[in-house]
């Protein structure tokens, strides 16, 4: 057994090796469109000291790894592990880690983007109020039935956006429902900021449903002011892209250019050989 | 070849406690202690693996750093059981490492989950992820049992009592975990009115 386990931890750290050797950041040119820049973002984005399985200070070199250039940590009515984020982000040049929290009521879930501390949870319209108080933005959280139910009509008309694309928005049972509240929101809210998010907690991949946002400046302001002027537009995977006619009409050109890159062949190699190593760990054992 | 120790643990766990106590050991501690880095390293690794799909070092020395509460935990509740034995013919080191000697069940869930979603296109949600924990949860009862009534040399009521004890507490610290981290907390406050 001594010989399977000698085995164990030399394919381990080889996985380790290889998957820090081709862990390496995707090039992508910046990518204007009529006059602004296109960002990628996605604004709901779950960490450990919450329901995330990754610590919020590697959150923005995953998100490099991604294609992303702004993310926005979101655990559950808290913004301590968001800003525990920002402040290891700000040391570095990487993608833009934003302050947030995702405001959990009975009736409603929203994702509060550019927030410093938690607000009221219990009422939605006072949510959003304490969120543009704190010069936040508002958007609805994944609002299928269970999580919509709280949004009246005056919910809906000062929200600054919502989750056109979700990944639960890939299964077609839950796909009305989406649409529905997207129906709903717009009727209220003609220039609503469609989002894309991923709701990344541990499986999720993160920027799997992206945000393309047209920003005057690279800044957490100019994320915050594309959201509020609806800049922007939801995409998830192969789907097509959610928003504004004239945003949607802007962004397809250059879509394929912002697609998330795919995981090397050694980052695969990698996962294949310490998920090996661990079987082979986990029945080894320690010493016998 | 014989079997590694924790899978005879886990196919024969009274005859593979029997065994294990008959043999004589030193570095109590230093053993308890790797056993639960080992638990450590599997966990937090399997963590990253699932929410990353890539696996560079510093990404999974942090991910072992920050889940090593699992361990932790589970290091506190066996201490709860170990102590709650009266009379019994193992040091509490000794105990914790035999405890952790149980853990294949719950590391094999873990790795199948993880590959699961690292190398095939399936995404099972949480109706198909949570009646897949009875399995790990009912076999690491039986090994429990076995531990207690061997290794901590109890009846095969008191054996019982304790495992069912070991159980309950596990439940409750993951219930707690999940009430605090997760949006579930809210929505059940706001039910009641509070």
């Amino acid at each position: 057994m001594t010989l399977v386990r000698f085995a164990a931890w030399t394919v381990l750290a080889c996985g380790l090796l290889l998957g820090t050797l081709s862990d390496t950041l995707p090039e992508r040119a910046s990518v204007h469109v009529g006059g602004f820049e296109v960002l990628v973002g996605d604004f709901h984005v779950h960490a450990f000291v919450g329901d995330g399985a990754i610590a919020p200070w590697m959150l923005q070199r995953h998100a490099a790894r991604l294609g992303l250039d702004v993310i926005a940590v979101t655990n559950h009515n808290q913004t301590l592990a968001s800003r525990l984020g920002r402040a290891a982000a700000r040391r570095s040049s990487g993608p833009i880690v934003m302050t947030g929290a995702e405001v959990t009521g009975r009736d409603f879930h929203l994702v509060a983007v550019g927030i410093e501390h938690p607000v009221e949870w219990r009422q939605v319209r006072r949510a959003i109020e304490q969120v543009h108080a704190q010069g936040g933005v508002a958007i609805a959280a994944h609002p299928l039935r269970g999580f919509a139910k709280g949004y009246d009509d005056a919910a809906l008309a000062a929200l600054d956006g919502l989750e056109a694309a979700h990944p639960d928005r890939l299964d077609p049972r839950l796909l009305p429902q989406f649409e529905e509240f997207f129906e709903r929101t717009l009727a209220h809210n003609p220039d609503v900021a469609a989002i894309g998010s991923s709701d990344f907690h541990t499986n999720a991949p993160m920027g799997l449903c992206r945000t393309y946002l047209l920003v005057r400046e690279r800044s957490e302001a100019g994320v915050l002011d594309a959201i509020r002027d609806g800049r922007t537009a939801g995409h998830c995977a192969d789907g097509p892209l959610r928003g504004r006619p004239d945003i949607v009409r802007m962004l397809t050109p250059v879509r394929d250019a912002l697609a998330p890159p795919a995981a090397s062949a050694g980052a695969r190699l990698a996962l294949a050989l310490v998920w090996i190593a661990l079987l082979g760990l986990a029945v080894a054992g320690t010493r016998g | 070849m014989s079997l590694p120790p924790d899978v005879r643990v886990a196919l024969s766990p009274l005859d593979a406690y029997r065994e294990l106590m008959a043999r004589p050991v030193r570095g109590a501690w230093l053993r308890a202690l790797e056993r639960a880095a080992l638990v450590a390293v599997i966990v937090g690794t399997s963590m990253i693996m699932s929410a990353a799909a890539r696996v560079p070092i510093d990404l999974v020395l942090t991910g072992i750093v920050c889940w090593s509460f699992v361990p932790i935990v589970q290091a506190l509740i066996g201490l709860a059981v170990i102590g709650r034995a009266r009379g019994r013919p193992i040091s509490v080191p000794r105990g914790l490492e035999l405890l952790f000697a149980g853990h294949l069940p719950w590391s094999l869930w873990m790795l199948a989950v993880v590959g699961v979603f690292s190398f095939t296109q399936l995404t099972p949600g949480l109706p198909v992820l949570v009646p897949s924990m009875a399995i790990p949860a009912v076999w690491t009862l039986v090994i429990v049992y076995a531990f207690c009534r061997v290794a901590l040399g109890c009846s095969a009521a008191r054996a019982r009592l304790l495992a069912v004890a070991h159980q309950a507490m596990t439940w409750a610290a993951f219930t707690a975990y999940v009430f605090l981290v997760t949006g579930i907390r809210y929505r059940l406050l706001a039910a009641i009115g509070a």
